[in-house]
Parts: structure tokens; C-alpha cells; sequence
């Protein structure tokens, strides 16, 4: 990180180094489905929302953020203190990705972020990840569907079972570059 | 969006009331039943006896929030007081001072209840075994060591002065029950005003969820099997007041069930994840309404546990048709 190793042993520690991560498991290891909206938002970053050494949450402050985050990322919902359960999956997602960004990291590990979402959220997922990157962010872009990263990504390495299988950039991104890296066989020589 | 408006309000409510109306009901039903249950006398004797199982209770809630549960209250409150009585009685000897003993003396129980819970929470964080194993045990361990030091036996104090402070009043409230009340208004704000109870709720809701978000899960749990351990202590010191002694082998005994009954009637789902402290209060109010009217309406005093068992059954299934 900016030059220097870095020890992660447990989520914490990743959060401390500015490192955030957004789960593909959106119910499992993502978000709270009984907690409110901005609990949701705010639960990482929690500590800056807390006044004196008894750790007293900050109200306002707290509702603030929530809603500066929900303008941001277009989050429907009747009120910031409605349950997750009872919000679609795509305004979920968009609630996760805002409490993953929360705490301004400065890499963001994204997984499957579009995954059980319907596309016009998806869209607007993707534009909200590429006006982070513009603003300094990195994220790192973790999917299964290649025209995403064909989309999305400057760089891209492609992964099978476990191993690295190539790296494409810049303009070298396309449907035959990756296919070829994922499977090892060019389109061209299967016809032939 | 307007009917998922409307179920949310609907849920909401409903969870949080039901202990309220159930209190009211039965508020209504005992008064007509009986024409003593209004007196101020019985009502304030009500709010005594449920004050040390419903101080414990307390705790308990914190405990069950976590996903977990702490059967060892009882056994506890026993070894503590016993414990603060002890080193009370040495005071006295030693120093023949009979307010700097007392006070030595709740600050040994005070200090054994940290200790204690913080032993549970210890082998249940660090120790990785489920809250359920680990407090059964100390639930054996610590009864056992009670019955020991005092033979099984009564553990009297030689001082006069720590068998009154406990029955005293304060705005003519019952020592006990105003110590419940504010421990419930300083417990209300730690779970929903500060970052612990925050976690808390997260820990109880989804481990994953929580590890994810950066939060020291073992620390949460730590910290909750020891507030719990604590709380305990100040019931315990509470309740050895009342008879100025420990009865190593009847102190605390089912106190368990009753602090778990009072948390669940009060609305906290077993499986943890949010609750609201005020409804366990409701509970223990609950559960001693209860137990009132079934002495006075003549019902032998061991069919009072069948009562009870029927109602926490009870209680749970309304929980989990609710969902």
C-alpha cells in the first residue's frame, strides 16, 4: 500500500489501512436486513459518528451522512429508518456499496457488485463505481460477467481455478482476449 | 412502496407494545380478581420481589441481544454475595469498622461479579465454546464452591447495618427497585445511544455482517458476559441485604429461568440481534403479577412453575409465528 507492505489479519485491520470490501453474499456478510438504513450505512465507520470515551452516537451527525448517502446513490426508500428487509434488492446493494465507501477507503475490493440486481440499478452501480475512481478511488473489480469488465476495467486479470491466467490492458480488453485467457483456446482455432 | 410502509409500522409497533398490553391485561384482569392486589402496600411488595430477579434480567437481555445466554446468573449470585459477605466479616474483625467494611464488602462482590462474567466470556470468546456449555458449567462450578465455603449452609453477616440498607427506601421506592430503574434508564441508553450497543445488536443479528464490518466481535461478547457477571452482583448484594446472611444452597437458585423468562416475555427474541431493555423490565413485572395473584387466589405455591414454564412456552411461540 503506497509503497509499503502491509499486515491484514482480520477486517479490521484492512478498514485501518483504508482498504474496504463489498461481499458478493449481499444478506450473508453484506448488510444487516434488520438494521435501518443509516445504521447500515454508518456500522464501519461507526466510531466517527461517537462523541467522548463513552463512545455516545451522534445522532445527527450520523442521519446526516445517511442522507448525503442516499441523494449520492439514488437509495429509494420511504425513510432512513426503515429495515433493510423491506427494501428491493437493488436499493440493498446500493445501501452495501454506500457502507463499504463510507469510511472514504482508498481501495475499494468490490465483489460480484451487480449480482441479484436489476439493470437499471445495475447502471447506475457502474456509474456510481466510476465517479469514485475518478475521484481518487481504486477499486478492485471482482465479476463473472465479462462485458462488466470489459465496461468497467483498465486492467484485467483473469482468474482460473485459483491461478492466474494472463493480463489484459488498456486496449487490448475484448470479448476474444479474455475468452482466450479464460479458456486457452482462441475462437478463430475452434472453428478451424 | 405504500404497503411496505404500512408492514414495516405495523411490525415495528406491534413487537415493541405487546409486553405493555400483556402488563396491562393482567393489570386489569388481578384487580378485579382481587380487591388487596391495588393496595399500594401489595402493588410496592410486587415491585420488590421482582426487582433482584429483574435486575438480573437486565443483564441477561444484553446476554441474549449477543446470540448467547448465561445460565450461571443463579450460581453466581450466590458465590458472590457469599464471597462480599466473607471478606466483610474479616473487615469487621480486623478493623472493627462497620462502614468500612460493608463497603469493602459489596466491593468484593462488585469486583468477583466482573471476574466472574468476565471468566464466561473469556472461555466463550477465547475458548470458542458455545455460552450454553460454558455457563452450564460455571452454573455447577460456582454453586458448588458457594455450598462449600459456607457448608452448604447459612453465611451470616456480623454486621447490623448491612441487613437494613436494602430494605431502606429512597422517595419512598424500595432500595432494590430504584437500583433496577437506574440501571434500566443507564442500560437503555448504552444499547441504543452508544457504539456498544450498536455492535451489540450487529454481533446478535449477523457474525458475518460484523466481522465484515471491521467490528471485534470477541470483544463485544466479553464485554456483555461481564456488564452481565456485574449486574448479577449488584442483585446479589441486593438480595443478601434483604436477609443480612447467604443461604449458600437457596440463593439464586432458578434464577436462570427466571431472568431468561422475563427477557423473552418482554419481546427480546432468543436469537438475539435487538430487544429493548423497558420490556424485560415489563416482563419481571409480568412474571411477578403472576405469581401474585396465583398466591392469592390460594393456588399451591408448587404449581407456580407450571405457570410459569406455560407462560415463556408460550411467550416463544407468539415469537416465532410472528417471524
Amino acid at each position: 500500500m503506497n509503497g509499503k507492505a502491509i499486515e491484514i489479519r482480520r477486517p479490521e485491520d484492512a478498514v485501518k489501512h483504508g482498504i474496504d470490501y463489498l461481499s458478493e453474499d449481499r444478506q450473508g456478510a453484506g448488510i444487516l436486513t434488520s438494521f435501518s438504513v443509516s445504521q447500515n450505512i454508518t456500522l464501519i465507520s461507526l466510531s466517527s459518528y461517537c462523541a467522548s470515551f463513552l463512545k455516545y452516537i451522534l445522532r445527527k451527525k450520523e442521519e446526516e451522512a445517511a442522507l448525503r448517502h442516499k441523494v449520492r446513490f439514488n437509495i429509494k426508500t420511504p425513510s432512513l429508518g426503515v429495515r433493510l428487509e423491506y427494501l428491493s434488492g437493488g436499493n440493498q446493494q446500493k445501501v452495501s456499496l454506500a457502507k463499504s465507501i463510507d469510511p472514504a477507503p482508498k481501495v475499494l475490493i468490490a465483489n460480484e457488485p451487480t449480482r441479484g440486481v436489476d439493470v437499471a440499478a445495475k447502471h447506475e452501480i457502474y456509474r456510481f463505481i466510476n465517479s469514485l475512481t475518478e475521484s481518487g478511488l481504486s477499486c478492485l473489480f471482482i465479476s463473472s460477467e465479462q462485458e462488466e469488465l470489459i465496461g468497467m476495467c483498465h486492467r484485467v486479470i483473469v482468474m482460473k481455478e485459483g491461478r492466474i491466467m494472463g493480463t489484459v490492458q488498456g486496449g487490448e480488453i475484448n470479448e476474444e482476449q479474455i475468452m482466450f485467457l479464460a479458456t486457452g483456446v482462441r475462437e478463430g482455432a475452434m472453428r478451424a | 412502496m405504500n404497503k411496505s410502509i404500512s408492514v414495516f409500522l405495523r411490525r415495528f409497533q406491534y413487537e415493541k407494545i405487546a409486553p405493555f398490553i400483556a402488563l396491562l391485561v393482567l393489570f386489569i384482569a388481578s384487580s378485579i380478581l382481587s380487591p388487596y392486589f391495588l393496595q399500594v402496600k401489595n402493588l410496592l411488595n410486587i415491585l420488590r420481589q421482582v426487582s433482584y430477579t429483574g435486575t438480573i434480567a437486565l443483564g441477561m437481555t444484553f446476554v441474549i441481544i449477543s446470540g448467547g445466554i448465561d445460565l450461571s446468573v443463579g450460581s453466581l449470585a450466590a458465590f458472590n454475595a457469599s464471597m462480599g459477605i466473607l471478606f466483610l466479616n474479616y473487615l469487621m474483625n480486623k478493623l472493627g469498622n462497620e462502614y468500612l467494611a460493608m463497603a469493602g464488602g459489596i466491593l468484593t462482590a462488585l469486583l468477583l461479579g466482573l471476574l466472574s462474567g468476565a471468566l464466561n466470556g473469556f472461555l466463550i470468546t477465547r475458548g470458542k465454546i458455545a455460552p450454553f456449555i460454558v455457563t452450564l458449567g460455571s452454573m455447577a462450578i460456582f454453586r458448588s464452591l458457594a455450598l462449600f465455603i459456607g457448608s452448604a449452609g447459612e453465611i451470616r453477616s456480623v454486621s447490623g447495618h448491612y441487613g437494613t440498607f436494602g430494605m431502606e427506601s429512597i422517595l419512598f421506592v424500595p432500595v432494590p427497585v430504584f437500583t433496577m430503574i437506574i440501571l434500566t434508564v443507564l442500560l437503555t441508553l448504552v444499547l441504543n445511544s452508544t457504539r456498544y450497543g450498536r455492535y451489540l445488536c450487529a454481533v446478535g443479528s449477523n457474525v458475518r455482517v460484523a466481522v465484515f464490518s471491521a467490528i471485534n466481535v470477541n470483544r463485544i461478547k466479553f464485554i456483555t458476559y461481564t456488564l452481565c457477571g456485574f449486574i448479577v452482583s449488584v442483585s446479589a448484594i441486593m438480595l443478601s441485604s434483604r436477609f443480612n446472611a447467604v443461604s449458600t444452597s437457596n440463593l439464586g437458585m432458578g434464577f436462570e429461568l427466571d431472568a431468561i423468562a422475563a427477557v423473552i416475555i418482554g419481546g427480546t427474541p432468543l436469537a438475539g440481534g435487538r430487544g429493548t431493555v423497558w420490556g424485560t423490565v415489563m416482563g419481571a413485572i409480568i412474571l411477578g403479577i403472576i405469581n401474585n395473584m396465583l398466591n392469592m387466589l390460594g393456588v399451591s405455591p408448587y404449581l407456580q412453575g407450571t405457570v410459569k414454564g406455560l407462560v415463556i412456552i408460550g411467550a416463544v411461540y407468539i415469537q416465532s409465528q410472528r417471524g
